[in-house]
Parts: C-alpha cells; structure tokens; sequence
C-alpha cells in the first residue's frame, strides 16, 4: 500500500498535534476506566484472605493492616492512584510474593508475542484471501473461503486449541502440545494459529465486503477504463478506500489478542497474562485486576487512537478536515 | 427463487439434534450420573452399550452428552427468550420516546458494553452463588444489549415513516400506536437477530462452564465436558471429540440457520 509515503507527507505538524491530542485524551479515560473498575472490584463481598483455612482474627486484621485493607474505601482509592502515578501498581493480593509490577514483567511480553505473532498471521493471511474472495464473487475461491471463514468464527477456541494439540500434538507428534522457551518456534505454532484462527476469520469477511463495495466506486472504473494493469488499480485505487473498515475493526480485536487468550495460555501451559482477570476476581486479588484491566484499558484505546491517526493520514478528505 | 426458498440442510441437522436431545435417552440404559465401576475411561464400545466410552469414574459419555447438550440448548433457549423480549422492551421504548430518555437509556447499554464480561458474570456469581438461575440471569443480561440497541434504531426508523406519522395525525393513542404499527414492523428483524443470538449465547455457556463459572459437577453441559475432556485427552480422546462435535454441530447448524434466514429476509440486522 502507499501508506508510507503518505505518512511521510504527513509528516506536517497538524497531524502530530491531532496524535498529541488523542494521546492527552487517554489519560483521563484511563482515569475513568480504573475508578469504576476499583470500585466494582470492592462492590462484592468476601475479601482477599477469605479462602485460607479460617484465619484467627488477630491475623486477618494483621494481613487486612500491612495491605492497607482496614481504611476507608476513600483512603484506599487515592493510596491506589497515588501510587499508580508512581507506576507502582502494588503488591500482589494472591501471588504474595510478587508485585503485580513483577507478574506483569513476566506475563506482559509472552502475551505480547503470542498475540503479536497472530495479528500478523491474521493480516498477512486475511488481507489477501479477502481481497482474492472479492476478486471473483460467487466463485469456487469465494465459496470455499466463505464456508471456512464461517466455520472458523463459529468454533470456539476451547475447541479448536484442544483439538488441534491432539491432532498434531499427541497423534503426529509434530510439535510440542505445550510449554514455553524462549528461541523454541514450534512451541508458537499451535497457540499462534488456535489464537489467530478467529480473527483471521472475521477480518477475512470484513476485507472481502470491503474491496468488494470499493471495487463498485466510480475512480475505479475510471482507472480500469484508462488502461491501468488490473493489478495497479487493485493496488493504488482498490485497497486505499477499502482499509478503512478493516482498520477500524483491527484495534479492538489487537488488543484483544496482545492482552493473551485465558483459554490459550491455560490448554498449552503459557506464562502469560491471560489468567490474570479471572484469576484475581475469583481470588479478590484487587490490585492484580486492576493492573490487567489498566494495561488493556491502554492498549485499546492507544490502539484506537492510532487507527485514528493512521485514518487521518490515509484520507484525503479526513486530512482536510483537520485544517478547519 | 425457488432455489433460496427451499428449507436448508441446516434447518433438518439442528431438527435432528433437537429429536435426538428429546428422545436420546430411549437407546441407553446408563443415567448421565451412574458410576460403572467395571468400566473406567473405556474407548467407546457396543459391547457394554457406552456408545461414547465413558470417562474416570466410569460414568457414560452418551448419557452425559445427552444432558449436556439438553442443558446448553435449554439454557440458550431461556436466556434468548429473556433477552430477546427484555431488549426488545427497552430499545423499542427507547427508540419510541427519543430525546433525553434515549439517550440516557442508551448511554446506560454503553456502559455495560465496556465491561469485561467474564468480570462481569463472575461478580454475579458471587453474589447470587452458582446455579442455573444464575446463569441465565447472568447470559441474558449480556445478550439482550445487542438486542436493544437493534431494536431501537429499527423504531426510530418506523417512527420516520409516513404511515406513523399519520397514525399520529389520526389521533391515535401512543399505546395503540406502538402496539398495533410500531412493534410488528420491528418484529422481523429481531426474530432474525435471535437466530443469530442462540449460538451466541450457547457459545457464552460453555465458555462459563468451561472455566468452571456455569454450571457444576456432577451435572453436566457441553461446556465443562469439553473441559474434562481437555485434561484427559491424551489418553482418553474420545472424551474431548464428542462433545467437541456435539458443540459443533449445534453452533455451525445455528449460525448457518441464522445467516439463512438473515439473506431470506434480506433483513440486516448488525
């Protein structure tokens, strides 16, 4: 696509300002999205330390004291944010030799690659089967496509990840069924693909309506009555037009995908941070949710806000909006 | 014409599931609950009649599949029912009085939107203890928000049309306005959202129950028989593949159904 050329010619200092802007925007969101997270986290009953075999009182107010657990909810709220400022997302309620500062260390960048590794499977399979399904609509090509990309939306992953370790794990002995090393590929290829299957899917379907509407635009006709090679017009006309959509669907599901799949990370043994949300809510670990919501509070709206820029730098008429 | 207008494959494969979740039980003679102490982890074999093996403790897997996919499409059919006429309620009161009261209602469905769901559920377990009540509460009041939203933007688009509007002119009372001209011309497109929503919803439960957050041994549902399933599949596969198939079967057969008559009807629905 032409997208780093344009970029480049973007480089003028209204887009930047728009990028500040967005940029500013996230902190008070965040904001937003940690306070009703840490008030709804205290909202249900039971505590922390509730399922220890039962703690001599003098204890639990020990433990409730050296977390800061018998001050007022108020109290507690801004301690959080105080030190949150600070980064320091506090100790670990459930994992109490860690600091989620610590688990985040260790789960944060397993997540990262897995899910890194299945957005780019996901585009650098999706964009072009979509773009191929729309070439020739009601086609073979397009029908096959349409029934796998059916099949792959519907089957959940706590499917499809079992079954596949059977098939190539147990059975073909192929590759690894679990475990994580790192350097090992192979142990990525089955999480990556059980991962990647749904939304490779969806942005499958989501490329192919797309190009298929775009491919109907009057600029198209124009440059295929001029003479383009069809592959030019699919390449400088086609696409451009048709990204938008596909762009705006792709920051929810990568953020989806970077934050780690609980289901994935459990069936093939990964250290990540899928576990992390129900983990913590099921072990009122307060703080280790609230640092799993905070990191994907960021990254969806950093990668909200990014799609935005980028569609503001793709478009013509959006670029033009931003002057007035 | 002809050819759209034909009943589909899909149709005849989720009707021969329902058959065989009513009528199933006639051909075993296990209960989904009795420990076989002579067949532990058995390969799936005619001989004893476990058609589908039986698991650890000896229980049949026919048997447990059977109830399991009975609860899941008994589940998916109750929370959709809930969700389906709580949504409609709300979008099509909400689409009906406009202004200020929309737009709060609206911003009211936002806001459950951008909870994390499985928080969400878990929250409700813990406060309402785990039960099949409880899962119901908690599916329908995720499905229903997709139904509202659709449902209110249907009838804010009914509500434009010249026929309302001179129903309005005639004199006609609010009340018989949205009963007799509002709500039969939403109707169409949330039937065929529904068809769509039960897969859904089917998938929601065995994902709780896969997590161990829906419904709890000894009982059985798709969801935590995958889940057995998946710790035990290496040396008794037959535990994960049946129920896999089973899940399947119902969700594609659904889906396929859904989008079905989603092109019958030309409806499109989001």
């Amino acid at each position: 696509m032409a997208v780093s050329s344009r970029l480049r010619w973007s480089g003028d200092c209204l887009l930047l300002q728009y990028a500040l802007r967005r940029l500013l925007w996230l902190v008070p969101t965040v904001l937003a999205v940690v306070s009703v997270a840490f008030f709804m986290v205290r909202l249900a009953p039971g505590g922390p330390f509730d399922q220890e075999q039962t703690l001599p009182p003098a204890v639990k107010a020990n433990l409730d004291r050296a977390y800061g657990l018998d001050q007022p909810v108020g109290v507690q709220y801004e301690r959080y944010l105080w030190a949150l400022a600070h980064g320091d997302l506090g100790p670990s309620l459930s994992d109490r030799d860690f600091t989620v500062n610590q688990l985040l260390a260790i789960g944060l960048p397993v997540s990262l690659a897995l899910g890194g590794m299945a957005l780019l499977l996901t585009l650098i399979v999706g964009v072009p089967v979509g773009v191929g399904a729309a070439l020739w609509p009601g086609g073979r090509f397009d029908r096959m496509v349409g029934a796998l990309a059916l099949v792959a939306i519907a089957i959940p992953t706590y499917v499809v990840a079992p079954v596949l370790a059977l098939g190539f794990g147990v059975y073909l002995r192929w590759l690894p069924v679990g475990g994580w090393e790192p350097g090992r590929w192979s142990d990525a290829i089955l999480p990556v693909v059980s991962l990647a299957l749904p939304s490779l899917a969806a942005v499958t379907r989501l490329v192919r309506a797309s190009v298929l509407e775009a491919l109907h635009l009057p600029h198209v006709r124009t440059a295929h009555a001029k003479g383009l090679h069809p592959v030019t017009v699919i390449w400088r006309h086609v696409l451009p037009p048709a990204v938008s959509p596909v762009l705006s669907a792709l920051g929810p599901t990568a953020a989806a995908l970077l934050t780690g799949s609980l289901v994935v990370e459990t069936l093939f043994g990964l250290p990540g941070m899928g576990r992390f949300l129900v983990q913590g809510a099921l072990n009122r670990d307060y703080t280790l949710v609230l640092g799993k919501v905070i990191v994907y509070a960021v990254l969806v709206m950093g990668l909200n806000g990014l799609v935005d820029v980028l569609q503001v730098a793709l478009d013509p008429k959006l670029r033009q909006g931003l002057k007035r | 014409m002809r050819r759209a207008s034909r009943v589909p494959l899909s149709v005849w494969l989720i009707a021969a599931l329902v058959v065989w979740a009513c009528v199933g039980a006639v051909v075993t003679r296990w209960a989904p609950e009795t420990l076989d102490w002579g067949h532990m982890a058995m390969s799936p074999s005619w001989r004893y009649s476990h058609w589908f093996g039986t698991d650890r403790l000896g229980r049949d897997l026919y048997a447990r599949c059977l109830a399991g996919t009975r609860i899941s499409l008994g589940i998916a059919l109750v929370a959709g029912v809930l969700s389906v006429s709580f949504g409609t309620v709300y979008g099509v009161l909400a689409g009906f009085v406009g202004g200020r009261v929309d737009a709060w209602m609206m911003r009211c469905v936002d806001v459950v939107y951008a909870l994390p769901y499985v928080f969400f559920v878990i929250l409700l377990t813990v406060v309402a203890g785990r039960g099949p009540m409880m899962l119901f509460v908690a599916i329908a009041s995720i499905g229903w928000l997709t139904v509202a939203q659709i449902v209110r933007a249907e009838t804010r688009r009914v509500c434009q049309q010249p026929f309302v509007e001179a129903a309005r002119v005639l004199g006609l009372a609010p009340h018989t306005l949205l009963w007799r001209h509002v709500l039969p011309n939403v109707i169409a497109p949330v039937l065929v959202y529904a068809t769509l929503l039960i897969p859904q919803l089917i998938l929601l439960e065995s994902f709780l129950s896969f997590l161990g957050l829906g419904i709890q041994e000894p009982a059985a549902s798709l969801g935590n028989l995958l889940s057995q399933g998946t710790q035990e599949m290496e040396y008794a596969p037959w535990m994960l593949l049946v129920p896999s198939a089973l899940l399947v079967w119902v969700v594609l057969s659904l889906t396929a159904v859904g989008e079905w008559a989603r092109a019958r009807w030309s409806v499109y629905a989001a």
